[in-house]
């Protein structure tokens, strides 16, 4: 039982692991006991045994002059034709006039285009549908003084904000006192207008209880790029060390330039929830983010 | 040469050859070829070898080493702490050869593969000092029983039996716990053992 034990450690003795304490008793143990005294010299034979099938390691002559082109040639494989910096330029080039290029990050600006294409149908149908609500309005009981384009921004909000003129416009003695002087119906008529309005209010609640609102899919959108980025950034920051400083100084260049970008686009979409053009740029700049950082990792 | 202009360096008088090999990191950092190749060269043999063992032939292995010094270079900036330098390097090349092996293992079938080792066997004619000789019978027979090892056996078999690494080397270059280290050591042994009993028998005769 005692010799098990021991048995065990004779390995562990014979890679000259074991601490100083443990190593005594185990000397101490071989000295006395014949079976672990032959499993020591059992592991030394086939040690020997082992070292003799041995390696002719000698490289050849042109090993290193083979390694060094090999790597010069890869490093340029790696970065093109083009170096990093005039890489970076056109990166950039790109962004500040948004395009597309296409480069290994075809999916990426696949996904773009193809959910910026459905914002742009959900705005445009938005748009028809409220056009169509707000002629209607307009035919029906002249009672809108409200610009069109109002009317379009509010409904196409589909937010509280939305809801919010909304509720002033069914409310009938609001409507008449504020947004609308030229009303001069009697009561009977008004109650006809407040019920139709009340119609097309529930008319846009139900759309939009069943479809999401051009904005929300921007958000949806937008959610999306910034899990992206969060995911390709934990990548960046392993991938970090491993670049010169001039490299990743170029990279920290762009990625600021880009968050910049954003955050401006980003302010004018929140401002203008409905513009498609602002929610247009806003993805475009997070996609060229996304591009940047992709190159990072990829470099 | 490299060493004693660096060492004439001001503040590099306290130790030398510490401050000429950070300068020598520094400067392969920026993309230094000759303070690179200065640095690695003296580990042109260890990586042939180690990944020789790994994949058994030689040919390939002088090509996988290349291919190991070519990702260092390229990743010199991903080496952290410049004292592992060595383990850092093994860690490449045990990524290079595992590699290899994954990829002969989709590509061939097992009677190229066997062909491969009777190659080998052949290739393996190089001059070899008088009384070391080792029979041709023997060497394919070490060089099958460490092929059946599987890879993480192998792998520890390796830089234990041929490279010498300590328990802690090994779980640097592989990142395995070092229990983990100590059981696959010993059951590649135990099957080393029973692979080569025969002439183990035959040697314990002698």
């Amino acid at each position: 039982m005692r010799c098990e034990k021991f048995l065990e450690l004779v390995e562990v003795y014979f890679d000259g692991e074991l601490d100083e304490l443990e190593r005594a008793r185990v000397a101490e143990h071989l000295e006395a006991c014949a079976t672990c005294a032959g499993a020591l010299r059992k592991l030394e034979r086939e040690q020997r045994l082992y070292l003799r099938y041995e390696c002719d390691a000698e490289p050849a002559p042109a090993f290193w002059q083979n390694v060094m082109a090999r790597a010069a040639r890869e490093g340029a494989a790696q970065t093109g034709s083009t170096p990093l910096r005039d890489r970076l330029r056109a990166l950039l080039e790109s962004f500040s006039a948004p395009r597309f290029s296409p480069s290994l990050t075809a999916l990426v600006v696949l996904i773009a285009v193809a959910i910026t294409a459905l914002v742009m149908t959900g705005v445009n149908r938005k748009e028809k549908a409220t056009d169509v609500n707000v002629s209607r309005l307009n035919n029906e009981s002249t009672a809108s003084s409200t610009p069109d384009a109002l009317a379009v921004r509010s409904a196409s909000t589909g937010a509280p904000e939305g809801e919010a003129v909304d509720e002033k416009e069914g409310d009938g003695a609001t409507v008449g006192g504020q947004q609308s002087p030229q009303v001069k119906d009697g009561p009977k008529d008004r109650a006809v207008l407040v019920a139709k309005r009340e119609e097309i209010r529930r008319r846009r609640e139900a759309v939009s209880n069943h479809e999401p609102t051009p904005d929300k899919l921007v958000r949806e959108a937008e959610q999306k790029y910034v899990a992206a980025i969060a995911i390709l950034s934990r990548d960046v920051n392993r991938r970090r060390p491993q670049l010169d400083q001039e490299t990743a100084a170029q990279f920290e260049k762009a990625l600021a330039a880009i968050d910049r970008t954003i955050e401006n686009t980003r302010r004018v979409a929140r401002k203008h929830p409905g513009d498609p053009i602002a929610a247009q740029y806003m993805l475009t700049a997070y996609a060229r983010k996304v591009d940047v950082l992709r190159e990072i990792v990829g470099y | 040469m490299e060493v004693m202009r660096l060492a004439g360096q001001p503040g590099a008088y306290a130790d030398a050859s510490m401050n000429s090999h950070e300068d020598l990191i520094a400067r392969a950092r920026r993309g230094d070829e000759e303070a690179f190749r200065l640095i690695f060269e003296r580990y042109t043999r260890p990586v042939i070898s180690f990944i020789f063992y790994m994949v058994n032939r030689r040919d390939l292995a002088e090509e996988l080493a290349q291919e190991t010094f070519v990702r260092a270079y390229k990743n010199i900036n991903g080496l952290r702490d410049e004292a592992k330098l060595s383990t850092w390097l093994f860690g490449i090349a045990r990524n290079v050869a595992r590699e290899a092996v994954r990829d002969r293992q989709r590509a061939r079938a097992d009677h190229l593969e066997l062909e491969d080792r009777a190659v080998a066997a052949i290739r393996d004619e190089r001059p070899t000092p008088v009384g070391e000789l080792l029979s041709k019978e023997l060497n394919g027979l070490m060089s099958e029983a460490l092929l059946k090892l599987d890879e993480d056996k192998r792998l520890v078999f390796t830089l234990k039996v041929y490279q010498q690494r300590s328990y802690d080397e090994i779980a640097q270059i592989t990142g395995f716990s070092i229990p983990k280290i100590r059981n696959a050591l010993h059951r590649a042994r135990a099957e080393m053992r029973r692979r080569l009993s025969s002439y183990l028998g035959v040697k314990d005769e002698m």
